[in-house]
């Protein structure tokens, strides 16, 4: 009850943030000088009569609230207007771009949690042992190093010396697994260093804490085994605020992304964003705002009622 | 890594407890000083690339804007005649540009440090002290910038209102105040709970008084601390609009560099244009990021001395 109760209450609070974030949007994209029907005419501007009969068709000369309202109405029945310069439904683009945003944050995601916790776990676990301070400097050393640069030096030594993997592009998966996978292979690798480090040092220190609790001490008492202690006792404990940074990160990864794509020439929502701010097609960038605001509302959503099944005094307190 | 909304791992928000960690650094921090080897090599990193940065018109360095196609061809590798790190495809001495490119990195950052600090330090300074509706009006709004993908409203800043220096040091520190103000309210907080608050009002101090002589000496250097991971975060952030070709094509950049050595390195097999810039990048950062770990690694010794 008190969950359900306290779910409801969030929803709410995050619809707000996603309606704000959307008048936002809005309005920074009616604000700022650049009019989409210059781009959209060109030379043909100077007209008069067409220019107003664009503006009206595509409503912008209506006041700046009705054209909000008008907007979000659509936005609710799944409608994010059509792009003003490639003539596509924003939502058509939406559907091209998304299949390698989501392939590439979701492995990036997976791989690097799957190599962050037994790190972390080993790392705690040796506190200052050699392999513990040469895991500490190497998580130290990615977190300081820009996508790009690390871009750079991954296609020198993989795709120049090596040629391992291909340079740039993107193979779509209906295209074969193999391919789709070493097309990817170097950006998910630019990815996933950041976000290992980031996710090792965060959980190491949490457990470094944990493992010193009184109840470890008790189940070393008992005789468990150290693998069962750390797996059972440690982990969970000391995962809030791993889970935290981890819903934190998919903010933090769309604008990695936005970069790796750019970098790679990969199809994906971040170079959409970037085009689509270029050519002043706002509804295009409207659009895209709107699907990462939502998208990071409702995973860090999601998160939160993680919390209350991972940690029972989050549980009691929301009661 | 560019997320400048969310606090970064490592700063804590509360003075931390004294943990074996800072205890073992106080230690190490007593065998080689305060800044350890590795500070000392950050620092005389960041003051050689400073000092260059700043007596760039005076040294003896090509014109950072002036083609040289005399020596075998664009793209001269490092090493050759008169070009000590070679010439990019355009024919520019990639030394004399690293330098030049050092002076704009130091200006987004110095620029940054100091608004971000001025006002996101003000602003959770006042939230943190005076609680209230304006501090839930902060956390509300810093629970919006956290949904707005901080990268692309600093591209749509500068896309939209030009993309020269002021600008993008604008739009990176716009950016960067959600983060100074929650840093700042939290260790207010903190303190402002603390006995010697307490003993202040006891003596008549007024508020602002309070606020002023009290509390700002304790918060303003943890917000240092943080101020530092994020000149590494705005040089990067500075970077990425370079190499996306957002930032003015005037403004000589390390971002922009990399921007410049990206299509050599894919197609035609030509990778120091790229590296030499990135490599830069990093070492910059990561020196940044050093002295930045030392200098919070102090104050838990601080802290736990109090």
């Amino acid at each position: 009850m008190g969950i359900l109760k306290g779910a409801v209450t969030r929803l709410l609070k995050l619809l707000a943030v996603v309606l704000v974030v959307s008048f936002l949007t809005f309005s920074l994209t009616k604000l700022l000088p650049g009019d989409p029907v210059v781009v959209l005419l060109g030379p043909q501007y100077s007209n008069v009569e067409v220019r107003e009969a664009v503006q009206e068709d595509l409503g912008l000369n209506k006041p700046f609230l009705t054209q909000y309202v008008q907007y979000l109405g659509n936005v609710a029945q799944g409608d994010l207007g059509r792009s003003y310069t490639s003539k596509f439904e924003t939502t058509e683009l939406l559907k091209q771009k998304l299949p390698a945003t989501i392939e590439l944050m979701l492995l990036a995601q997976l791989v690097s949690l799957t190599l962050a916790i037994p790190l972390a776990l080993f790392s705690a676990f040796r506190s200052n042992s050699r392999t513990d301070k040469a895991i500490t400097t190497a998580s130290f050393g990615l977190i300081s190093i820009p996508g790009y640069a690390f871009a750079v030096f991954l296609v020198w030594l993989f795709a120049l010396r090596f040629n391992w993997f291909p340079a740039i592009g993107y193979q779509p998966i209906s295209e074969g697994i193999v391919g789709n996978l070493r097309s990817i292979a170097l950006p998910l690798t630019v990815l996933v260093a950041g976000l290992t480090a980031v996710y090792t040092r965060l959980l190491r220190s949490d457990l470094i804490s944990t493992l010193q609790e009184d109840f470890i001490l008790m189940a070393r008492s008992k005789g468990l085994p150290t693998r069962y202690i750390l797996a059972r006792h440690a982990l969970r404990p000391s995962s809030f605020s791993l889970i935290t940074v981890f819903g934190i990160q998919f903010g933090t990864l769309i604008g990695g992304a936005v970069i790796i794509e750019q970098f790679f020439v990969l199809p994906g929502i971040g170079s959409l964003a970037i085009e689509s701010i270029l050519k002043r097609d706002y509804l295009v960038v409207q659009g895209v705002v709107l699907l990462i605001a939502i998208s990071f509302v409702l995973i860090n959503f999601l998160i939160d009622i993680l919390y209350t099944i991972l940690d029972p005094r989050v549980r009691r307190a929301g009661a | 890594m560019t997320d400048l909304v969310s606090p970064p791992d490592g700063i804590a928000t509360n003075p931390p407890p004294a943990s074996p960690a800072s205890d073992k650094k106080i230690k190490t921090a007593k065998k080689t000083g305060a800044l350890g080897i590795g500070g000392w090599i950050a620092s005389i990193w960041l003051i050689t690339l400073t000092a260059a940065a700043v007596f760039a018109p005076w040294l003896p360095l090509d014109d950072p804007a002036k083609t040289d196609f005399s020596v075998p061809k664009n793209n001269s590798s490092p090493f050759t005649a008169g070009h000590l790190l070679g010439t990019d495809n355009n024919g520019y001495d990639i030394l004399a540009r690293i330098v030049w490119g050092g002076r704009v990195s130091l200006v987004v950052a110095a620029g940054v440090l100091i608004i971000g600090m001025l006002v996101g330090g003000t602003i959770g300074l006042l939230a943190g002290f005076f609680r209230g509706k304006s501090e839930t009006l902060l956390m509300a709004s810093v629970d919006v910038f956290l949904a707005f993908p901080a990268l692309i409203l600093l591209i749509a800043i500068v896309a939209f209102l030009g993309a020269d220096l002021l600008n993008v040091v604008l739009g990176i520190s716009l950016v960067s105040i959600p983060a100074f103000a929650r840093i700042s309210r939290a260790t207010t907080l903190t303190y402002a709970q603390r006995e010697f608050v307490l003993a202040a009002r006891a003596a008549g101090a007024s508020q602002k008084r309070i606020l002023v002589r009290e509390i700002l000496p304790n918060v303003i250097l943890p917000l240092l601390a943080f101020g530092l991971l994020v000149v590494g975060i705005a040089i990067v952030a500075e970077g990425s609009l370079a190499f996306l070709g957002l930032t003015s094509t005037e403004t000589i950049s390390w971002g922009g560099m990399i921007n410049g050595g990206k299509k050599p390195l894919q197609q035609d097999n030509i990778a120091h244009t790229a590296m030499i810039p990135a490599v830069t990048m990093f070492l910059t950062v990561l020196a940044v990021n050093v002295l930045g770990d030392r200098f919070r690694a102090a104050f838990d010794v601080k802290d736990s001395m109090l």
